[in-house]
């Protein structure tokens, strides 16, 4: 049987949403259905469902506003009889209690919007105001969240802890014998795994390029309880000398090189030019570290390596579990026991190196912990600046009601309804900033991931989730309540009742006088603070940047070619260079190309331990330790390192006895007073059977490390003479180092078509890179200080502007009395001054008690520097006196006959 | 007395017309059919509770049919107020009217 036609559910359900229930919307969709059956008949089931949509929603809406009760205000418009509303109410079977509350606070915010809808100007620079100051705050939070508090992808991530070895409180990578005793004499920590950086020409197909990887033994992957998302990861038979050559590859690696399909597992990848099998590939949320592609086992390569000195400390890591229950305190502890025993065993290679153990989190997080809780601090700072600013405004604008509110408090109108008209317009304005704040924070996590964050990591856990929208809505709730409340509360304080008696003129009680004074030197005083931390962190950069570090960074191209061993065997690296180096310097713009391994700046360093022959020796102990680095001469020409004395390397020293140059300060420390040239060198001792090394030149020291760094024992070999992997420097004059590289590509194609660059780039940004954390901070405050300093001068400008406003009159007076229109002036100057002053007394302290804690940002100067602190007090001082002087002056342009006149 | 609008005299008129047949959709049809004005079922509903709420009209639920989806027809009938109030109305509309027959009559 076909019954009869049902109108949609969704209709029927919008219009009870819409417009409530009761007896009433009953038959209302009685009568709708009754139509739905007609339209049905007549144009078909889609038009009368679209109908049916269409008039539930609207009858939906009438109805509702009538209940809301704007047709009360209409009907009173028309003249007809109002008031209706509560026996419909009563009649329509419709409930109002709760809707109540809801009803008038809809009318409440209503009227606040329309309150600022009045002073547009004001009410668009409050909610710019609150936007930043609330989008500052949301995009910390959300930064800060993502770095530090989004879980690590383990089990249990806080019994995780890095053990390093450190000599002479410097940490240094750990031997690997001495990792394999550990193991087997801990019981603080469960389970242990080293691993080792490392970086792989990946062949994919057609393409080669580089990834990032570890060399790893098989328990790192206990170690972390993490496991393979696809095939498995490494098994210990596999991390045994001799053992298969397999890698487990990265989610990202798999999804972009390598086809992205399961049957990955089983597949031969080259590696370096070496077949591997692929056995797994992690999930998609595994980190370890700043990421990877690749993880090999360690195992096979440790036969016949430096791996197995005991005294070589081969760039080895040592990650591991603490065993249940185990503190990190108690864990190094035995772990320092255990050093000590191992120390006693093994003297020669073991003397003085002690165990350093860092809770993983800390070990990745570092600094960066520090800086985001120190960003977060000083947005809070920017945040309470702009809401007094915004209280100073909202107060001030009560201050001009204050006549409207006195009537309106004589008429019986409650304090309560007072209070929450002024709630009502605050929350408008905070929502709404809060809002924009939100917005302006939605772009942090792409800018981010972009352009960095100093050298913040993690940072793609960076995103503005329910969470952060949540602490935004939260912050600007509080703000509206913090905003209103100020000057709600202010309202008792001053009498009202002789307000109405007067001609009209607003002016403001005692008590919102002082309220503003104590607001504007509040601002001022956190906007100082601020300001100098800002200054500090900026002279430091400064500092850094026009540090001298021995070398031009400037139109430095460097990159490194990478030569897989399979090919290039120690004698064939020579001559790939010195080919390269041709074809280099051949290329236009190009006035020099050298190399040299490892690079200043690089981050890598090798050392060893010299003999300075001549001396008496007695032991291990008289040797010096010195850096060392295999060059060219072109690499001291490229990087305009000066030659002081001799010559730098020849082409006719291949062959011949080795030679070293040795930096200035080297030469001064091994033969002070000397002259160095001549003199001779034995690496690694006198018994070590090295032949020794003759000093042919002394070149200028380098930063190595940065401008932070030491400058430590520098020696040169010529790269003939101890041919190493290396980093090409070309020195490029003209054009951008960067636009150089196509033509260093098609030089190094021409040599080998399957070595590929990287680590390429201009030297300068990897000296940027050394100064990216305090330059990002420097940014971060000084985005926050002058913000804060912008909305702490127009409090400035607020307040000057309503004095002279409010006391137009006075001024006439005084004017047409005979004073002197400039004195006058100076006076409404001089009235925001005990304030701003105040604040700035303030600033200046809380800038001394808290700059130290920007201590390890700052580079050449104190964080109580008297300069710093001097300039901004005084531009302070001077940009203060500007705010006040242009509302002031305006008082100038009123002739004080019509103003008296108008009275 | 309550005085009353143009919509809410033409939806009196309307009640009083169809009698005890008078609901919600019969009173739109019967303006539509009479006027030719199509007015949107919110604008009558509304009117409607307005007059309720005076007192002017009184509704009584009648029957639930299958049609309507069970649910009870809400029949109207124009109270004394109501009439005393179409009364006033179209006693008032008359003598406004008065005299103006030539000039406000259509055509010829």
């Amino acid at each position: 049987m076909k019954g009869t036609p049902s109108p949609p559910h969704l209709g029927e359900w919008l219009l009870r949403v819409v417009a409530g229930g009761g007896a009433l919307v009953e038959t209302i969709r009685g009568d709708l259905r009754e139509d739905y059956v007609r339209w049905h008949e007549s144009s078909g089931h889609f038009r009368a469902d679209a109908r049916h949509l269409a008039e539930s929603v609207l009858i939906g809406v009438r109805l509702r506003v009538a209940r809301s009760g704007w047709w009360r205000r209409t009907d009173r418009r028309r003249g007809t009889c109002g008031g209706g509303l509560r026996a419909l109410s009563s009649t329509g079977g419709v409930e109002m209690g709760r809707g109540d509350l809801v009803q008038e606070w809809a009318t409440e915010l209503g009227r606040a919007v329309r309150t600022h809808g009045r002073h547009p100007g004001a009410a668009v620079l409050v909610l710019l105001t609150l936007g930043l100051g609330v989008g500052a705050v949301t995009s910390v939070a959300a930064i800060l969240k993502g770095v530090l508090l989004t879980p690590f992808p383990y089990a249990d991530a806080e019994e995780l802890v890095l053990i390093q070895e450190e000599r002479d409180g410097d940490p240094i990578s750990v031997s690997y014998p001495n990792y394999l005793d550990w193991q087997d004499r801990t019981r603080a920590v469960e389970d242990m795994a080293a691993y080792q950086f490392a970086s792989f020409t990946v062949q994919a197909g057609e393409r080669a390029l580089r990834a990032r990887g570890y060399r790893v033994t098989a328990s790192l992957f206990d170690v972390l309880q993490a496991d393979a998302a696809v095939g498995r990861t490494i098994s210990t038979v596999e991390d045994t000398p001799g053992g298969p050559a397999v890698a487990v590859v990265s989610h990202s690696l798999w999804q972009t090189s390598l086809g992205g399909s399961p049957d990955v597992v089983g597949r031969s990848l080259l590696l370096d030019g070496v077949p591997h099998d692929v056995i797994g590939v992690m999930p998609e949320n595994f980190e370890f570290w700043s990421g990877g592609e690749v993880w090999v086992p360690l195992g096979p390569l440790v036969q016949g390596s430096e791996l197995e000195s005991r005294g070589t400390h081969a760039g080895v890591y040592v990650v591991g579990r603490l065993a249940p229950g185990v503190e990190p305190t108690e864990a190094t502890a035995e772990l320092t026991a255990i050093a000590e025993e191992l120390e006693a065993v093994y003297p020669d290679a073991n003397r003085g190196v002690r165990l350093r153990l860092t809770t993983y989190s800390e070990a990745v997080l570092g600094d960066a912990q520090r800086y985001l809780t120190m960003l977060l601090a000083a947005v809070l700072l920017l945040l309470v600046v702009a809401c007094l600013n915004v209280a100073g405004v909202v107060q001030a604008r009560n201050a001009e009601r204050i006549r409207e509110i006195s009537v309106r408090l004589a008429l019986g109108s409650g304090r309560r309804r007072l209070v929450r008209q002024f709630l009502a317009e605050s929350l408008v304005l905070s929502l709404g900033g809060g809002a924009l704040g939100l917005g302006l924070a939605w772009l942090v996590p792409a800018l981010v991931r972009a352009f960095g964050f100093g050298g913040i990591p993690r940072l793609e856990h960076v995103r503005v989730d329910p969470l952060i929208a949540v602490v935004a809505l939260g912050i600007s709730v509080l703000v509206g309540l913090a905003v209103a409340l100020m000057p709600a509360f202010s309202i008792g304080g001053d009498r009202l009742d002789g307000v109405i008696g007067d001609s009209g003129r607003s002016t403001m009680g005692r008590g919102a006088l002082r309220t503003q004074n104590g607001l504007l030197a509040v601002q001022v005083a956190v906007a100082v603070t601020l300001t100098i931390g800002a200054a500090l962190v900026a002279r430091s950069v400064q500092g850094m940047l026009s540090e001298d570090l021995g070398f031009e960074t400037e139109g430095v191209l460097a990159f490194r070619v990478d030569l897989p061993q399979a090919r290039y065997g120690w004698s064939e690296r020579p001559p790939f260079y010195d080919a390269l180096l041709e074809r280099i310097e051949a290329l236009p713009g190009v006035v020099s190309a050298g190399v040299v391994e490892p690079l200043p700046l690089s981050g890598r360093d090798r050392s060893q331990s010299v003999y300075v022959e001549g001396r008496p020796y007695t032991g291990r102990e008289d040797l010096e330790p010195v850096d060392y680095a295999p060059a060219s001469a072109g690499y001291f020409t490229a990087m305009g390192i000066p030659l002081l004395a001799g010559r730098l390397f020849e082409s006719t020293d291949e062959g011949q006895p080795s030679v070293a140059i040795v930096s200035e300060s080297t030469a001064e420390r091994f033969w002070p007073g000397e002259n160095p040239l001549g003199k001779t060198l034995v690496g690694g001792g006198p018994e070590s059977g090295n032949p020794p090394l003759t000093v042919v030149g002394v070149v200028g020291d380098v930063r190595h490390y940065g401008v932070r760094g030491d400058v430590p024992n520098q020696m040169y070999f010529h790269y003939r003479q101890l041919p190493l992997g290396g980093t090409v420097v070309v020195d490029v004059e003209g054009v951008d180092p960067v636009d150089a590289l196509p033509g260093v590509r098609a030089a190094v194609r021409e040599l080998d078509s399957a070595a590929p660059i990287y680590d390429a780039g201009p030297l300068v940004d990897l000296f940027d890179r050394t100064v990216a954390d305090e330059r990002t901070v420097a940014w971060a405050l000084g985005f926050f200080s002058t913000f804060a300093l912008l909305l702490a001068l127009l409090g400035v400008y607020g307040v000057t502007a309503r004095a002279a406003t409010s006391r137009t009159r006075e001024l006439a007076v005084r004017s047409a009395l005979g004073a002197r229109p400039p004195a006058l002036v100076a006076r409404l100057i001089r009235g925001p001054m005990p304030a701003v002053l105040v604040g700035l007394a303030g600033g200046v302290l809380g800038a001394a008690l808290t700059s130290r804690v920007l201590e390890s940002l700052l580079y050449g100067v104190a964080p109580t520097d008297p300069t710093t602190f001097a300039t901004v007090a005084g531009a302070v001082i001077a940009a203060a006196a500007v705010s006040a002087a242009v509302p002031a002056a305006r008082v100038l342009a009123l002739a004080p006959s019509e103003v008296l006149r108008e009275e | 007395m309550s005085n009353v609008g143009e919509l809410e005299t033409l939806i009196l008129l309307a009640i009083l017309r169809l009698g005890p047949q008078a609901y919600g959709v019969s009173v739109k049809n019967e303006l539509a059919d009479r006027t030719g004005r199509r007015l949107t079922r919110g604008a009558i509903y509304t009117a409607l509770r307005r007059l309720e709420a005076k007192g002017l009209v009184e509704g009584r639920l009648g029957e639930a049919t299958p049609a309507r989806g069970g649910r009870a027809k809400r029949y109207l009938t124009v109270s004394d107020a109501g009439l005393a109030a179409v009364r006033t109305a179209s006693r008032d509309f008359d003598r406004m009217r008065a005299g103006l027959d030539n000039l406000i009559r259509e055509g010829p």
